[in-house]
């Protein structure tokens, strides 16, 4: 296959992360470094006849700390998670929206599920308490899932291309993909990307829980997300955003931006194999790793580091592991591989995104975060994952993966 | 039930546009401008109408309600169509 001619080079030049286990960047970095967990019991709503109990929440999360009610008050949770992580990203990245450049800042984020909490709300308006009259008239911006890249859009005045990518658990990473491929080709100079969700409502955790994805091992609630464990029975579901400010590398020399790293890889593709099961030989996992490091013109000699997808899910972490071999051969059991989910639980949308931060932040502080919860390992995954304890590494790459539902995967490499 | 005067109609419509726009209820005034002090905008008007209809168990025309400016012509407006009904 033909080397794709790279017109232009694209790095992260801000980040802004809201996640269970941190809602500022330092407060996320050294949560994931000590191996903390954010999850714990739901408090959203009241658990009393739910088998799944636990969740990985953004606590005390105050959207009027970031941007002004008549932006907040307009949106879902989902939605102000994305705004609020933007303002942050944006603020970190210096970057200064002039009107001679509006056009030329584009917004893509990640988003599974849209705005579920509104959505569950107003159908218990129209269905329990009597009918049709009773919906709000902003119900439709609320719930629709481009209500997150409109609103940050309109926040802070970004008029390029804007649209939310919907690949399930990988949303976020192809989000950034995306994003990406706009810069290279010179479409935009600025991007604001990354992914965001709010499940932790009623019907979706009832949704997953009924399809057996979530973990039942309530107690105590930071031991459940065991991704590549032998007692690993689900993932832990969990919320937040994770925002990043790609640039294309012209443009932030010029405007002497810090650059955190550049992105240099992206392989996506779809297993064509099954809505909620992997692939169980991780083949098509595997190819988009391929991918991505073909993209960056990089060999598997290159990459330092794995940021798994790792969900504890007792499929993903065996396909994924056997994807990982697949790729990297002989080194696959060198290579440090970590989970953030471990910590963070899998926050759907926003887990590509996240990771992406995590993998920025382990180029940039030297330090690989743990899987925690990993006492056991299951037989069939037989490789380094970097247990309990972080470590001081030399990494100057890092591959983040992420395996959605649908059988679609998107593998990001960064590097310094 | 007795009808609420101006001053009870105020109190609670400033807290339901309180709830609506997120914002304490002292920044709503009676002379505050529904656009350009509290920023409410089409869809919000028709959010507000929707609360002012459940709150005080009316039924207003969208014409009527899209010629509201103030705090002030909302009390206006529900006290004349308590007292029409």
């Amino acid at each position: 296959m033909k080397q794709q001619v790279h017109e232009q080079r694209v790095v992260v030049t801000g980040m802004g992360v809201l996640a269970p286990n941190g809602k500022t960047l330092p407060e996320f970095w050294n949560a994931c470094i000590q191996g903390r967990s954010g999850i714990d019991h739901i408090q959203a709503f009241d658990t009393k006849e739910f088998e799944v109990k636990i969740a990985g929440e953004v606590k005390d999360f105050d959207p009027a700390a970031y941007v002004l009610p008549a932006i907040h008050r307009k949106v879902d949770r989902f939605a102000q998670f994305g705004v609020c992580a933007a303002k942050m990203a944006i603020d970190d990245a210096q970057l200064k929206i002039e009107k001679d450049d509006e056009f030329r800042v584009g917004v893509v984020i990640g988003s599974g599920l849209g705005g579920m909490i509104f959505h569950e709300e107003q159908v218990i308006r129209v269905i329990q308490e009597g009918g049709p009259s009773r919906i709000m008239a902003s119900s439709v911006p609320r719930i629709s899932p481009n209500s997150v890249s409109a609103y940050i859009a309109i926040a802070f005045q970004a008029k390029g291309p804007n649209y939310v990518v919907s690949t399930a658990c990988s949303s976020g990473a192809n989000a950034i993909g995306q994003a990406m491929g706009l810069l290279r080709k010179g479409s935009i100079d600025v991007c604001i990307t990354g992914g965001v969700e709010a499940p932790i409502t009623p019907v979706t955790v009832a949704a997953y829980q009924a399809l057996h994805a979530l973990s039942k091992r309530n107690e105590p609630p930071q031991k459940a997300s065991c991704p590549f464990s032998k007692d690993r029975d689900g993932f832990v579901i969990g919320e937040g955003a994770g925002i990043l400010i790609l640039e294309t590398l012209e443009h932030a020399q010029k405007r002497r931006a810090k650059i955190y790293a550049e992105v240099c890889g992206y392989g996506t593709n779809c297993g064509a194999y099954n809505m909620v099961a992997p692939q169980p030989d991780g083949v098509d996992a595997a190819q988009a790793m391929k991918g991505a490091l073909e993209d960056a013109g990089l060999k598997v000699s290159n990459i330092d580091y794995i940021n798994a997808h790792g969900t504890s899910t007792l499929y993903n972490d065996v396909a994924e592991t056997k994807a990982i071999k697949e790729v990297f051969g002989d080194r696959s059991k060198k290579i440090p591989i970590s989970s953030t989910k471990s910590m963070t639980g899998h926050t759907i949308g926003g887990a590509g995104a996240i990771e992406a931060i995590a993998s920025v932040l382990t180029l940039q502080n030297q330090e690989i975060h743990p899987t925690i919860n990993l006492n056991a390992l299951d037989p069939e995954c037989d490789l380094d994952y970097v247990p309990n304890k972080s470590r001081k590494e030399k990494v100057n790459t890092v591959m983040s993966n992420s395996f959605g539902f649908g059988s679609n995967n998107a593998v990001l490499v960064f590097k310094k | 039930m007795t009808t609420p005067d101006a001053d009870q109609i105020f109190s609670r419509i400033r807290k339901a546009l309180a709830k609506l726009l997120k914002i304490p209820e002292s920044k709503i005034s009676l002379e505050a401008s529904l656009k350009d002090d509290l920023g409410i905008d089409s869809v919000d008007n028709l959010d507000l109408l929707f609360a002012i209809e459940d709150g005080f168990k009316l039924k207003i025309s969208e014409e009527k309600a899209s010629q509201l400016r103030t705090v002030n012509d909302v009390i206006e407006l529900i006290k004349k169509e308590l007292s029409d009904g």
